[in-house]
């Protein structure tokens, strides 16, 4: 149920809500560092100072992909051992036993030219924090799943694979040049049990007849995580600009949890470290709907940081604790969150 | 039609004429039952100046069902070729090859980059020859494109598509 008094709140109730002003001390580092002064403002405020700037640091260092083994086609150690033998040096992921970072590179081919890419072998995440959601969303699950913003297809394909063709997964985004490389990923990695919708997510529940149990929201963000591998972010989104992604973070929320099956699961992800993209935009959702409860994950990968339960002058939820947020500077990742959501 | 993002883009049912030379293939040829591989319908979707051949398109309730399930083939010059994932799943349930050339490396290497295999490439090859052959790499037994024989001799394959179009089409 939906509490009717409630709604979603305008670009400008969300500007006004999420407004903050630089300090000097901000102003000094957004200088040091190239970025947008109220960028800096929101890390010292949810870090402080000290940590703020090895948040920052973390920012300029590069980092290396992570490949996922398509274990339909070839077991993990054979791949390693094909790339190894190219001149890849590839690191274990010790939470995720079938990828591995890309430590060393040869001149030539890249990672995304050997044959065995081609042959579809592998996938090529930016980082191994994507996987994150993917295996908290299917720990012990077989069944349909719904990837509501699914492309490039990175989660799509490693859902597929979980599922071992057995169930359908339905990939859908809006964007069609985006979907057509998803395409492309399910031809090269031989994957036979994706249906892919062209459509905007906020619509899906009045498109589609079927509930689901496993929802993945994989919202497009404004990507404030992954500044060590696309630093235009650190001037492209104004706080304004913010409030409009928001906005639209929210509407895909809080649509896509009435594909939800009683007592199904939504992975809400962004790959962004904003409160204003993650605590603010679930707390909101929370307001208007009366029908979800957060979730704890099944099962700890790794040591990473709750979601915040303040910010600026607002109070969140202490559930928030169950929700997980990756940081570049302690998780050595790009700065990613996840949520798991269910419907009561 | 064109999406905003100015990509050439059609979906739909296969043409019959287009389904008749696949099935026609798969029976004649590779000697196997097409429907248990390929299915009675088989659809469409093109993007720019690739169309690709798979399981459905249309509406799946009220969206816009872009592709579906395996990957059937591919259309060239208004011609189907079968996808590599289908010559695989014919030969796996098979236990041998047919129309195939097995590839070493260097003659891999070289498909790969869009160019014809030459004898001196050839490992292995598998009747019927005088017809569309899927080319396969020794070093695993893939399929990694679909080729023709081509001159007097026919010993020289010409490559009509091989895995390498996932850079080529995708860069």
């Amino acid at each position: 149920m939906k509490k009717s008094k409630d709604r979603i709140p305008s670009i400008k109730e969300i500007y006004e809500d999420i407004f903050v002003r630089p300090s000097n001390i901000a102003k000094n580092l957004s200088k040091k560092y190239g970025y947008l002064p109220y960028m800096i403002e929101r890390y010292i405020r949810m870090l402080g100072f000290n940590e703020a700037k090895e948040l920052l640091e973390s920012f300029e260092k590069p980092l290396k992909p992570v490949i996922r083994t398509n274990t339909m086609l070839i077991t993990p150690e054979e791949l390693v051992t094909r790339l190894n033998d190219l001149g890849f040096k590839l690191e274990k992921i010790p939470w995720a036993p079938i990828a591995f970072r890309v430590v060393k590179m040869p001149k030539s081919p890249t990672i995304g030219s050997t044959h065995e890419y081609l042959k579809g072998y592998y996938y090529i995440h930016r980082d191994a924090a994507s996987l994150v959601p993917v295996i908290l969303l299917m720990h012990n699950y077989q069944g349909e799943v719904i990837d509501t913003c699914a492309a490039p297809g990175g989660k799509t394909t490693y859902i597929a694979q979980m599922l071992g063709n057995k169930y359908y997964v339905i990939a859908n985004d809006l964007v069609l040049y985006r979907l057509k490389a998803l395409i492309s990923h399910l031809m090269r990695m031989k994957i036979k049990n994706v249906r892919v919708l062209w459509s905007d997510a906020r619509k899906l529940p009045i498109l589609l007849e079927k509930k689901y149990s496993r929802v993945l929201a994989d919202v497009p963000c404004s990507g404030e995580g992954t500044i060590m591998i696309d630093p235009g972010r650190k001037t492209r989104t104004t706080l304004k600009d913010l409030a409009k992604i928001v906005r639209r973070e929210i509407e895909i929320l809080y649509h896509t949890i009435d594909l939800l099956e009683p007592s199904g699961i939504l992975a809400y992800v962004t790959c962004s470290i904003a409160p204003e993209e993650n605590e603010y935009v679930l707390n909101k959702v929370l307001e208007i709907r009366d029908d979800i409860e957060i979730s704890s994950p099944p099962i700890k990968l790794f040591d990473w940081d709750p979601w915040l339960t303040n910010y600026l002058n607002m109070d969140f939820p202490s559930e928030f604790k169950k929700c997980i947020r990756i940081w570049p500077h302690k998780h050595r990742m790009i700065g990613f969150t996840t949520c798991l959501i269910k419907k009561v | 039609m064109r999406d905003h993002n100015q990509l050439d883009y059609k979906i739909g049912k296969l043409p019959y004429r287009i389904r008749s030379i696949l099935n026609y293939y798969i029976r004649e040829i590779l000697q196997v039952n097409p429907t248990k591989y390929i299915g009675l319908e088989q659809y469409l979707a093109c993007f720019d100046k690739y169309c690709f051949i798979h399981q459905g398109s249309g509406k799946f309730d009220g969206a816009t069902l872009l592709f579906s399930g395996k990957w059937i083939g591919i259309v060239i010059g208004n011609k189907p070729y079968l996808s590599p994932l289908i010559y695989e799943e014919i030969y796996n349930d098979l236990g041998e090859f047919r129309a195939t050339i097995i590839v070493g490396e260097k003659g891999v290497k070289n498909f790969l980059y869009g160019n014809d295999i030459l004898p001196t490439s050839i490992i292995k090859e598998y009747e019927p020859l005088n017809t569309i052959v899927a080319i396969v790499d020794e070093k695993d037994y893939s399929v990694i494109g679909v080729a023709k024989p081509i001159g007097t001799n026919k010993k020289v394959y010409r490559n009509i598509y091989d895995i390498g179009l996932f850079l080529r089409a995708w860069s």
